[in-house]
């Protein structure tokens, strides 16, 4: 029940920008062992039925609030910046474009990124628009997430795991 | 950030009057939405060898449309429907090579399929569907 908590734990504006970015773009409930399931808590519901942005999504019974993308976007120019020279630890998710799994990788870090703001930086970098950085770190199977500390690779998560699989690697190398 | 692209793009309506809804997604989308006929060829092939395979799609169907869509792309812009989730040094060579086109190697050999379009049913996403219509696709990724 992790993502239940994790739910509870945006702020009520932070709920309403995502509503607003996403312009009724809804992420769909899926179950699995814990890590994704994602129950819809009432006041989110309550919530989506009274924004004009979210409209949508009100239309499905097992939809909840698209939370604010809080990732960046990572490109060859500026990886350096972000992640190599940065102070904070960094995780980045490559991804492809028409990668079913990796939306749903994509919504898992997002999460992760609202819960370890602060600790960690998450940032997404797409491997059709940028293959340079997808073959100097040897991207073949998308979706890959690597966590970045003190501008070296600390370690890499290849393919869709529960959410779970990726708080723990991004544990193990806070305590690092 | 997609989403994002999609809000700049509204602010700037340039399509034709005359533009049917199908060519302004196109815009908004800032990548072509691959063609009917190979969205259709790529559904038909992904339930016939669900049955075949013994295989179902994933509960979360977004997913399966998603890669069936990419498949339809490759299909348009290689001739040969190539996996949608792996990053190839150069596509073409790869898609003639037709180790990674659909059903792919370790698909065909040992049944996985880490695009999670084909799930064998102990799978923990594997939804209890063989079927997928084109409506159905069209509705889940109508807002990419
Ligand atoms: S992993 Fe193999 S079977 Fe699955 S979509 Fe890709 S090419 Fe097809």
């Amino acid at each position: 029940m992790a993502s239940a908590a994790s739910v509870a734990l945006i702020s009520y504006s932070d709920c309403c920008q995502g509503f607003q970015q996403y312009k009724g773009r809804f992420p769909i409930a899926y179950e699995s062992p814990g890590a994704l399931l994602f129950p819809a808590p009432s006041f989110l519901s309550l919530h989506q039925k009274n924004h004009i942005g979210c409209l949508r999504a009100t239309r499905r019974p097992s939809v909840v609030c698209a939370i604010r993308p809080k990732t960046g976007t990572v490109t060859q120019t500026s990886w350096d910046n972000l992640v190599t020279k940065n102070e904070s630890p960094v995780l980045v998710e490559f991804y492809a474009s028409w990668c079913g799994p990796c939306q749903m990788v994509h919504r898992v870090i997002n999460e992760i990124a609202v819960e370890y703001k602060g600790k960690l930086k998450c940032f997404t970098l797409n491997t059709d628009n940028d293959s340079a950085m997808a073959e100097e770190y040897d991207i073949k199977a998308v979706p890959v997430v690597l966590l970045f500390k003190n501008g070296r690779k600390h370690s890499s998560v290849i393919g869709t795991m529960p959410k779970e699989f990726y708080v723990a690697a991004i544990e193990k190398m806070l305590a690092s | 950030m997609k989403a994002l692209q999609a809000s700049i793009a509204y602010s700037f309506p340039i399509s034709s009057p005359a533009a049917s809804p199908r060519r302004f997604s196109r815009v908004i989308r800032a990548q072509a939405d691959p063609s009917d006929k190979s969205m259709e060829v790529m559904r038909k092939f992904s339930e016939q060898f669900c049955r075949k395979s013994d295989t179902y799609f994933c509960v979360d169907k977004s997913v399966t449309a998603v890669v069936i869509k990419g498949l339809a792309d490759h299909r348009d812009t290689l001739g040969a429907p190539l996996c949608p989730c792996r990053h190839y040094d150069d596509k073409e060579a790869e898609a003639k090579q037709g180790f990674w086109n659909c059903p792919c190697v370790p698909m065909r050999e040992r049944k996985e399929c880490h695009c999670m379009l084909f799930l064998t049913p102990d799978n923990d996403f594997a939804g209890k569907e063989q079927t997928i219509t084109l409506d159905e696709i069209r509705e889940v990724t109508s807002n990419m």
